[in-house]
């Protein structure tokens, strides 16, 4: 069922959850008992297997869903992430990457993943032998024990409602079960009961929805307005139902609300019948069972069922408001429109658990679960066992909750088939509550809270998250972690959109046992109840307010995190526009500029003054809109500019990851710090220094960091900092690569240089240190004594700079011995529109980016010196060698004045080069057209671009042009030295295998 | 434009091959030449054309066509034919190509008229040489009133590897 069209979407949105993965996993080792980080990782891990299995992407489902049953491990604190897990955990996100692209490029999983998943298993197996860990599980034993029965039910389920039509279901359910056992009591059960009813919703609702979306995508069939008609109908029932419901949920029971809302269900029914939606029938005649049930029920109000229900409601209203929302404007592109929805279902289910409000039955659970893990974290040893006595007294409620098979079945039950057995069982068995009450008494006394949180599937709406709030400040330590979290839930939950859905609904149980299931507890201990009892009245209404506020925050970062995915193609395509139109703002200043002219002309000509008024004008009115026009073409230029600009932290965020790596592989201590990445930045810019500075952090961590024992001998601390800072800088971007370590040894530097043969002695000797620094950007220069895994062998720094100045950028090193060093990247914000100097040379204009112009001057001819066969000036302390750009380009000079020339002076990196040009004309912005590749190769252009006047001006790529140049010299090569002999025959030789290259990709 | 507008051709050439087939005449020299129709995007008359130093000889330069700039390329260089004499230079006309998308302008002696010819009657381009061509860069040849036609097949022409080497090669032989 693999359906390539949706992989479009697939992709990034994995990589995204991906990339989150990362970042959660080094936070991981950074702190490796932080519930919240675990949780976030397990989210990202289960929004991929969500997708893929929705997708048929097996490998990648089972290589998440594996992950996520380590990862579950930690989640119940069964195990501790350790350098092993964690690195496994690793190889496995890069594992699910390489599948990903995979699949960008050849649409289907190529690469293996079952060495991944056997060291997976033996890790998942590892752990039940030694788990038991004595100390620490020792006072929750009785929890533990009611604990993993628990568990164990909803696989149960599971088993005995979808007939495992799957296989690789089993094997989930299997590994479900090993993990079960193992897993801490409180978590695990909030888990599967949470899980279950999650799941039992997502299947029901997903399918029901399904039925909807395939609708949409057929609307050709159907009648659009019939369509919208109903889809209209459906809100608005389903708005009324769960309002209904929810006054069921909450209040006492309520006889006529119960019959409005079964009414409201007919009305439902009969739409749906109407339309001849079958599924969504079928789970209205659930949810009608529900109410139905209690209704009928009377003296118990259990209003879990209805929570179930409204939960489910809620989840297709909000998927019918989208539904309807895309619609209207939507163009007849069914198909993306099909698939919009099928990840919008995603969206729509996974919803609940982030929601603040939303107060469905076991929502909230997770929801409160994951709160408790995650003020669990920073908190203080002392609050972490008061939360222990909560999760303990969660376990209770939960026994409560549902009629639970005792534990030791489940614990020792790692296979399916005995799983029947144990189903069987637990329902023979009693409910028994079995220790929540012995073992949280202070937990319960303490606050009383944490009743209504660990039972929100009984209490009323405030949901968990919420409930949180207030109780958090009563922790001793937690008063830093509540303020970070509301800020930090949401984020990381946002961009996790597709969530559970189809994961959930394969993985776990169809909707009619859990419906049932719920509603079933009849027995409730009084514990759980006094306690909610207790919190209702003070703790709601405040509850409430924070709700309501929490709620609001939320509102607002959704809406700020609205965001298009748009074809880049048609970005480029409405830049190109704008480049246009910023070429045709320059012909009307030169227009103007003609007119002035001509009114001019006619001044002198003693015209006759009226019509030379006229004449005036017709100018002034055509400055006015040239103005005008060019104030609008700003804009729109800004604006487009702005859509093509993501913030840097997309890169920023890639290298956390390169660092730990490359600080596990030399056994040095690095932290690194990230600063400005909210700074934005050209997309195609990004792409392309991405590489760079993965060289120049290399090289930071391997050369410019010194082990340990080294940085203690040097009185720094342990752990060094390498810093990644970006700024803006007038019309650039500037990133920063920094290090605390040892600098960049100028002796060292000589010493190679000197032996490699880039420079003579006194030529070191005059070098500044700045000039000396720069000699590491050398191709084949490399001061390291070996060659490691990651570096030292001397490629590098040069092609750094080969690629930033590709983007006309730039890139510094600035470095003190012993203190560290700085890498500095300037770079134009984009590729598209460049400040250009403009010369003429002969009859041609061309184009300098100025951000290579170091200045221009004017030389009279005798101060031209002739050192071995090529020119020379004195500029200053330095000699300048020339180049002519009219002998590189065999263009006729125009020049006719023959005592003075003009010298643009350009930066190429290792020095500075004077290119001598007829006449300069000026500064200018102009957007750059690329030529086509045949002409862009080798010949020392970077691009076209189109003057005011309509004429083509080539844009020189002065580092390209310079080597050839040089390259041709090579005769002349004895004469500034070795050093520039080694330029010359690197740039000989990086041209043949440009070439090479260039025959061997169109081969 | 590009890919699909190509299929487009290649279907219209799929289904014409029993139907008359519309060809733009042009002359390089006392050649005649002819490109389907439908490849041509225009033909103009002449434009500025900028030169690009250091690229490869039968690359005329860029010209500016609308705001996008395509390069041109002088077919008779490109083709390696010799230059006639007679040869009127009001007369060249840059035909404007679209080749597997590639939009390239090629400098021809003269555009004579659109011929039409029946698919059928195209046959592929002989073994040996033709007017001093190299049948790789012939899609075949025709007869139409009693002159040889001959249709150039020019995504060979714009075959970029061989550009490529030409222009090392022309490198090679300044340096």
């Amino acid at each position: 069922m693999a359906d390539p069209s949706l992989f479009q979407d697939f992709i990034p949105e994995a990589l995204e959850a991906l990339e989150e993965m990362e970042a959660g996993l080094l936070a991981l080792e950074a702190r490796p008992g932080s519930k919240q980080v675990i949780n976030t990782i397990f989210r990202s891990a289960h929004t991929i297997k969500g997708s893929a299995e929705y997708l048929g992407l097996d490998r990648l489902s089972t290589l998440a869903h594996k992950l996520e049953s380590l990862l579950e491990m930690f989640r119940h604190g069964d195990r501790t992430p350790d350098g092993e897990t964690v690195d496994i955990l690793m190889a496995g996100k890069d594992r699910m990457v390489r599948l990903v692209g995979d699949l960008s490029e050849s649409r289907e999983e190529k690469t293996p993943v079952d060495d991944l998943l056997g060291r997976l298993d033996a890790l998942a197996d590892a752990p039940a032998a030694p788990r038991p860990r004595p100390g620490a599980a020792g006072p929750k034993k009785p929890a533990g024990k009611t604990q993993p029965g628990k568990a164990a039910p909803p696989p149960e389920e599971e088993l005995t409602a979808s007939p495992m039509d799957d296989l690789g279901e089993l094997d989930s359910l299997l590994d479900d079960d090993v993990t079960a056992p193992a897993a801490e009591p409180p978590a695990a059960l909030a888990r599967s009961e949470a899980d279950l009813v999650r799941a039992a919703d997502a299947q029901s609702v997903k399918d029901a929805m399904a039925e909807m979306d395939a609708f949409a995508t057929l609307e050709e069939e159907y009648d659009k307005e019939l369509f919208s008609i109903f889809e209209e109908h459906l809100s608005e029932q389903l708005g009324l139902l769960s309002e209904s419901l929810s006054i069921l949920a909450a209040g006492p029971k309520n006889a006529d609300e119960c019959l409005r809302a079964l009414d409201i269900l007919e009305a439902l029914k009969s739409s749906a019948g109407y339309m001849d939606y079958q599924k969504l029938s079928a789970l209205y005649d659930e949810w009608r069972a529900a109410v139905e049930g209690f209704r009928l029920a009377f003296p118990r109000q259990d209003p879990l069922g209805v929570k179930v229900v409204r939960v489910q409601a809620e989840t297709l209203l909000a998927r019918a408001g989208e539904v309807r929302a895309e619609a209207p404007g939507e163009e007849p592109g069914e198909a993306s429109e099909g698939e919009d929805l099928a990840l919008l279902v995603g969206a729509a289910v996974a919803e609940p658990p982030v929601e603040p409000l939303f107060p469905p039955g076991p929502e909230p659970l997770t929801a409160g679960e994951s709160f408790l893990f995650e003020e669990a974290a920073p908190v203080p040893p002392a609050a972490d066992q008061a939360h222990q006595g909560l999760f303990d007294e969660l376990d209770g409620v939960f026994d409560h909750s549902r009629t639970s098979p005792p534990s030791e079945l489940a614990v020792s039950d790692p296979f399916a088939e005995d799983l029947e057995e144990s189903l069987s069982r637990g329902a023979a068995v009693p409910p028994r509550t079995p220790t929540p009450k012995k073992s949280t008494p202070a937990a319960l006394g303490d606050r009383s809270q944490p009743g209504p949180e660990a039972g929100p599937p009984m209490s009323p709406p405030p949901a968990s998250r919420v409930g949180k709030a207030p109780k958090a400040p009563k922790a001793p330590a937690v008063p830093k972690a509540p303020a970070p979290e509301p800020l930090e839930e949401p984020a990381a939950a946002a961009p996790v959109p597709p969530e559970p859905t189809a994961a959930k609904a394969l993985e776990a149980a169809p909707a009619p046992p859990a419906v049932e299931a719920a509603p079933a507890p009849q027995a409730r201990p009084e514990a759980p109840k006094d306690a909610q009892a207790a919190s209702a009245p003070e703790g709601a209404p405040e509850r409430d307010a924070v709700s309501d506020f929490a709620h609001d925050e939320l509102v607002a970062e959704r809406l700020a995190k609205q965001s298009l995915r748009v074809d880049a193609g048609k970005v480029d395509k409405l830049m190109n526009q704008v480049g246009e139109l910023v070429v045709s703002r320059a012909s009307y200043a030169q227009l103007y500029y003609d007119m002035r002219q001509f009114q001019q002309r006619l001044h002198e000509l003693r015209m006759d003054s009226k019509e030379l008024k006229w004449v005036r004008e017709l100018t002034f009115r055509l400055s006015e809109a040239t103005v005008a026009l060019g104030r609008v073409a700003n804009d729109l230029q800004e604006g487009v500019m702005k859509v093509r600009m993501l913030p840097i932290s997309q890169l920023f965020n890639r290298y956390p990851r390169l660092v730990r790596d490359l600080a596990h592989d030399t056994g040095k201590k690095v932290h690194l710090e990230v600063r400005g990445e909210e700074t934005e930045l050209d997309k195609m810019v990004i792409e392309e220094i991405a590489n760079p500075l993965v060289h120049i952090i290399r090289n930071a961590v391997d050369h410019g960091i010194e082990t340990v024992p080294e940085r203690l001998a040097a009185g720094k601390p342990e752990t060094a900092v390498v810093k990644l800072a970006s700024y803006h800088e007038s019309n650039h971007v500037v990133v920063e690569i920094s290090d605390d370590g040892r600098g960049i040894d100028l002796d060292r530097i000589r010493e190679t240089a000197l032996t490699k043969g880039f420079a003579t002695r006194e030529e070191l000797d005059r070098m500044s240190a700045r000039e000396l620094t720069s000699l590491i950007m050398k191709p084949g220069f490399s001061t390291a004594v070996s060659v490691t895994r990651t570096s030292g062998r001397g490629v590098g720094m040069d092609v750094v700079k080969k690629n930033i100045e590709k983007l006309n950028g730039t890139v510094e090193i600035e470095s003190r011995p012993g203190q560290g060093t700085r890498v500095r990247i300037k770079i134009p914000l984009t590729l598209a529109i460049i400040q250009a100097l403009l010369v003429r040379v002969g009859k041609e204009i061309f184009t300098l980016p100025l951000s290579v112009v170091e200045e221009t001057l004017s030389a009279a001819v005798p101060e031209i010196a002739t050192i071995e066969g090529m020119e020379v000036i004195q500029l200053r302390d330095r000699v300048l060698p020339l180049l002519r750009l009219t002998d590189i380009f065999h263009i006729k000079s125009s020049n006719t004045e023959n005592r003075k020339i003009f010298v643009v002076v350009v930066n190429t990196g290792m020095r500075d080069v004077g290119l001598v040009v007829d006449s300069l004309i000026g500064q200018e912005e102009v957007v750059i057209k690329p030529l086509v590749d045949y002409l862009q190769e080798n010949c020392g252009f970077s691009g076209a671009t189109i003057l005011g006047d309509g004429r083509i001006s080539l844009i020189l790529d002065v580092y390209q042009m310079v080597n050839l140049s040089l390259a041709r010299m090579s005769a002349v090569r004895s004469f500034l030295g070795p050093g520039w002999q080694a330029g010359a025959d690197a740039a000989a030789g990086a041209i043949e295998a440009d070439a090479a290259e260039s025959d061997a990709a169109i081969h | 434009m590009d890919r699909s507008y190509n299929d487009d051709v290649m279907e219209a050439v799929e289904k014409e091959k029993d139907q008359l087939l519309q060809l733009v005449g042009f002359m390089i020299g006392k050649e005649h030449f002819g490109v389907n129709i439908l490849m041509v995007q225009e033909i103009i008359r002449s434009a500025p054309i900028t030169k690009v130093p250091n690229a490869p000889d039968f690359i005329e330069g860029v010209i500016n066509l609308r705001g996008n700039i395509i390069p041109v390329i002088d077919l008779r260089q490109r083709l390696n034919l010799k230059k006639e004499a007679g040869f009127q230079e009001g007369n060249t006309r840059i035909l404007i190509i679209n080749v597997s998308g590639r939009v390239t302008g090629f400098v021809v002696d003269a555009v004579s008229k659109v011929l039409k010819v029946l698919a059928s009657a195209i046959e592929p381009p002989p073994d040996i040489v033709v007017a001093g061509l190299k049948s790789k860069y012939i899609e075949g040849v025709c007869e139409i009133d009693g002159k040889l036609v001959i249709l150039l097949d020019f995504n060979k022409i714009l075959q970029i590897k061989e550009m490529a080497k030409l222009k090392t090669f022309s490198q090679e032989g300044e340096a």
